[in-house]
C-alpha cells in the first residue's frame, strides 16, 4: 500500500483505499483490506464520480484533513463515506439531498460517522439550507442529475465557498440535453462555469461513467 | 454554532423533514410495485407448476392458455385414458398440488390487493381513475414520481408514459415516436380503430383529471368520460 500524492488517498495495485475511520465496518459492499494496523476500506470509481477523477492520475481532489465539505446530491452516501475517511475528526460533510429514500441511509451513516451531517433539502433552493451549514466551507462538491446543475453549483458557490476554496462539479451530459452530442453539452457548460470562476481542471470520467466530465474551480 | 451541535441538529431536522416527506403517493407507489411483483413471481411459479404437471396431463395444460383458469382447473390430477402423461400415486402428487394451491392462493392476495389500492386511488384521486381505472392511474403515478409531478406533466408526456425507451431513442436518433406507453393496458387504448389517436385524446383527459384530483375540485371525471366517446 502507497499513498497518493492525494492527502488521505492510497493505492495498491491499481485501486485505490481510504483508511477506514470506523474499524471492522463496511458503508456498500466494499473489500476491508489490512496492512500492518491500519484497516483500508476500498473505493469502488464505478460507484464514485471522484473516486472515478481519482483514478484519472490526477494530482489532487483539494480535500484534506480537517476540511469542511458541502456535499450536493450526496444520495447514500457512498463517496462521503470516502471524504468522511479523508477529513477526519476534525472535518465536518454537510450531505443534502431530495429523494428520501437514499437520504434515510445517509441519516444513519452520519448517526455512526461523526464527521456527516444529512440536510434533506433541494440544492437549488439555496437559502432553505443556510441555517443548516455553517456560513462559508472550505469544499463544495455537487453530483446532482438536474437540468440546471451548472446553475445549482454557480449558485451555491456564490453563496457558501469561502474565497480561495475549491469546487468539484460532476457534469452529467445526459441530464442536462439528451438531444445534444455530449461534447457540445460540456462545451456549453465550461463557458458558463468560466464566465464565473477559474477552472483549474476539466477532464472525462471514462471508462468508470460515461458522458461525464469533472469541472474543477477555484473561487477568487 | 460549532460544527458538532451543527451537525447533531442537522440529524434531528433531517429526521423530521423526511417523516414530513412522505405522503399517500409514496405508499400507492410501494403497492404498485408490490402487485407487479406478484405478477413477476407469479409467473415464475406458474411456468414451472406447467412444466412440472405436464408430467402428469400434457392435454389439459396445453388447452387453457390462461394462467389463472388452468390452475384453477389443475386441481384434477389424475391421468386420462390416451393422455401421454403417467398416472403417478396420490402420495406422490402431494408436492405439486402443494405449488397449485400457494399457486391459486397467491392469484387471490393479487386480486385482493388490487382491490385495496382500487379503493385507496379511488378516495384519493376518483377523477383520474373514472378515466384510467384505479391500478393504471397508480401505475401512470408511479412512474412519475407523486401525484404533483404527475399533475404537473403536458398531456402529450403523459401519453408516452411508460415508453421511455422508444422516446429517447425518437430524440436522439429521430427514430419514430411512440404513440402510447401503459396507456396501453387501457381497452379504449388497447381496442380503439386507431390506437395512437385514442391515446392521444386519454392523455388528454386523463391529464385534466389529475389537475381537477391534485387540487380537490368536484368530480368531473364523469363528463371527462364521456367526451372520449
Amino acid at each position: 500500500m502507497r499513498s497518493l500524492k492525494i492527502i488521505g488517498v492510497h493505492e495498491e495495485k491499481g485501486r485505490i483505499y481510504t483508511n477506514n475511520m470506523i474499524r471492522g465496518k463496511r458503508v456498500y459492499d466494499e473489500d476491508l483490506v489490512h496492512r500492518g494496523p491500519a484497516e483500508y476500506r476500498e473505493w469502488n470509481p464505478k460507484r464514485s464520480k471522484i473516486g472515478a477523477y481519482i483514478c484519472q492520475e490526477v494530482n489532487d481532489i483539494f480535500i484534506r484533513e480537517g476540511s469542511t465539505v458541502l456535499y450536493l446530491g450526496v444520495a447514500n452516501g457512498t463517496t462521503a463515506s470516502h471524504l468522511s475517511d479523508i477529513i477526519g475528526d476534525e472535518g465536518m460533510l454537510f450531505g443534502l439531498d431530495f429523494a428520501f429514500r437514499p437520504m434515510i441511509d445517509f441519516v444513519f451513516l452520519s448517526e455512526e460517522r461523526s464527521n456527516l451531517a444529512p440536510i434533506f433539502a433541494d440544492a437549488g433552493k439555496v437559502e432553505e439550507f443556510a441555517d443548516k451549514i455553517p456560513k462559508e466551507v472550505d469544499v463544495i462538491v455537487q453530483d446532482v442529475a438536474q437540468r440546471n446543475q451548472a446553475e445549482i453549483f454557480i449558485k451555491n458557490v456564490k453563496k457558501y465557498l469561502k474565497s480561495g476554496g475549491f469546487g468539484l462539479l460532476s457534469v452529467k451530459a445526459r441530464s442536462i440535453d439528451i438531444k445534444k452530442h455530449p461534447k457540445q453539452v460540456f462545451k456549453e457548460i465550461r463557458e458558463q462555469i468560466e464566465r464565473e470562476f477559474n477552472i483549474i481542471d476539466f477532464r472525462s470520467l471514462e471508462p468508470f461513467e460515461k458522458d461525464h466530465m469533472m469541472i474543477v474551480i477555484k473561487k477568487k | 454554532m460549532n460544527l458538532q451541535d451543527l451537525r447533531k441538529k442537522d440529524i434531528i431536522a433531517a429526521k423530521a423533514d423526511i417523516s414530513a416527506s412522505l405522503g399517500i403517493d409514496n405508499y400507492i407507489i410501494q403497492m404498485v410495485a408490490h402487485i407487479e411483483d406478484l405478477d413477476s413471481v407469479l409467473n415464475k411459479l406458474v411456468k414451472r407448476f406447467r412444466d412440472w404437471y405436464e408430467l402428469v396431463m400434457p392435454e389439459l395444460s396445453r388447452a387453457h392458455h390462461d394462467h389463472s383458469e388452468f390452475i384453477k382447473l389443475a386441481v384434477d390430477m389424475t391421468r386420462k385414458e390416451g393422455s401421454m402423461g403417467r398416472a403417478y400415486t396420490h402420495e406422490d402428487l402431494a408436492g405439486l398440488e402443494v405449488l397449485r394451491s400457494e399457486i391459486a392462493h397467491l392469484y387471490v392476495v393479487k386480486d385482493e390487493q388490487i382491490g385495496r389500492l382500487e379503493g385507496l386511488m379511488e378516495r384519493e384521486y376518483p377523477n383520474t381513475c373514472a378515466l384510467a381505472g384505479g391500478l393504471l392511474a397508480a401505475k401512470l403515478i408511479r412512474i412519475a414520481g407523486s401525484m404533483k409531478k404527475f399533475m404537473i406533466m403536458p398531456a402529450s408526456t403523459v401519453q408516452t408514459l411508460g415508453a421511455e425507451k422508444a422516446l429517447f431513442r425518437h430524440l436522439r436518433s429521430g427514430a419514430k415516436s411512440p404513440k402510447y406507453g401503459l396507456l396501453l393496458a387501457h381497452p379504449y387504448v388497447a381496442e380503439g380503430e386507431n390506437k395512437g389517436k385514442n391515446a392521444r385524446s386519454m392523455a388528454d383527459k386523463i391529464a385534466l383529471a389529475a389537475k381537477v384530483d391534485y387540487f380537490k375540485g368536484d368530480f368531473v371525471g364523469d363528463k371527462l368520460k364521456e367526451s372520449l366517446r
